[in-house]
């Protein structure tokens, strides 16, 4: 029972300890260079979540830029009622769903232009770049609010309290919608196993 | 509800941790650099810390402001209404008598017709058209005056002052 219950404690003390905090302490106060350290540390996961919307390496890197822009705009208003990180993370949805809107026309429908320029398949990880794919092609078949939420989840190991104020819900519809996700996706999994 | 996960789901949400991410990550210091040339080196602030300094500054105006209005304010005394006491209505004059060819008359005791006589006889003595000044005097003619010579002048003067004292 103890087992069970700590791993939540230590979530909930980790939450409540945001480590950005004192970095936006510190910007607000004037110190420029905190600012850089909040970027060293989010501009991979950033850079991630956007490179899921937008399909182009390119175009993710401008867009993350982007990001720290209206980030560093930002902060000296933030006002702390989510952590900072997933401040940063609803930034970068936006501003990946307003570059989506602007450039409709010029998104790749179906393959995508770098990987076949840059990412060279070794014949050893076909199987494995196989299995990557199809597993990639489940995740886009599920609804949009589940799919987000395994995404967070998963690809950017956010806490759940995290995934609920990304997806504008509360913590436990983010977990139901969490489960509801990994059994969709194993339904559509065995789906294409079969056919 | 996470924890009705069973084995099976765990292990899809392990290889789905396992997947590499999209794409080929760009050059972190680069991009590092991109950010840095963009915002620029200054931390902006929020409007209000520019005018931080304005509130105690309101406060010790307002304070100032209060302390002079109370330490300048001298309370006037209280205004009594001065009002002048009731004049008694000065008593009448006692009435004078009517004295008719040396008698004092009482106007109440006189009968109506009477007095209608007296007031006819009162408008006739002073109607304008009637010489009153048995003809001594002329009333509407004042030319006569002109032709008096300095010797009259002199002793109607010296009349008037007589008449006078």
């Amino acid at each position: 029972m103890q087992a069970l219950a700590l791993p939540a404690l230590l979530e909930r003390v980790t939450d409540a300890i945001d480590p950005d905090r004192e970095l936006a302490e510190r910007f607000r106060s004037g110190e420029r260079g905190a600012f850089d350290v909040l970027v060293r540390r989010h501009q991979k996961g950033v850079w991630r979540m956007v490179r899921r919307y937008v399909k182009h390496d390119a175009d993710a890197a401008d867009v993350t830029q982007q990001v720290f822009v209206r980030a560093f705009k930002g902060l000296a208003t933030f006002r702390g009622a989510a952590s900072v990180r997933s401040w940063l993370y609803r930034i970068a949805i936006n501003c990946a769903l307003t570059w989506i809107r602007d450039h409709r026309r010029e998104q790749p429908a179906e393959i995508d232009e770098d990987s076949l320029t840059q990412m060279p398949i070794a014949p050893a990880n076909i199987a494995s770049d196989q299995d990557g794919a199809r597993l990639r092609e489940a995740i886009a078949q599920l609804p949009p609010k589940q799919k987000l939420v395994l995404e967070l989840r998963v690809f950017d190991d956010l806490s759940f309290k995290e995934v609920a104020e990304l997806a504008d819900c509360t913590e436990n519809t983010a977990k139901v919608n969490f489960h509801y996700a990994v059994k969709k996706l194993r339904e559509i999994l065995r789906g294409s196993h079969a056919g | 509800m996470q924890d009705d996960l069973d084995g099976e789901d765990r292990a899809l949400i392990q290889q789905l941790r396992e997947l590499p991410p999209e794409g080929n990550e760009p050059d972190w210091q680069a991009l590092e650099a991109a950010i840095r040339a963009e915002v620029g080196d200054d931390a902006p602030r929020p409007w209000w810390r520019n005018w931080r300094w304005i509130v105690p500054v309101w406060a010790l105006a307002t304070t100032a402001a209060v302390a002079l209005i109370v330490l300048h304010h001298h309370p006037e005394p209280s205004r009594t209404v001065l009002r002048d006491p009731p004049v008694a209505a000065p008593p009448a004059p006692p009435a004078h008598a009517m004295w008719l060819d040396g008698e004092a008359l009482d106007l109440d005791d006189i009968d109506e017709p009477a007095l209608d006589t007296l007031d006819g006889d009162a408008r006739a003595a002073l109607d304008p058209d009637d010489d009153v000044t048995g003809g001594l005097l002329p009333i509407l003619d004042y030319a006569w005056i002109d032709s008096l010579d300095e010797s009259a002048i002199d002793r109607a003067e010296t009349w008037l002052q007589r008449k006078r004292s």
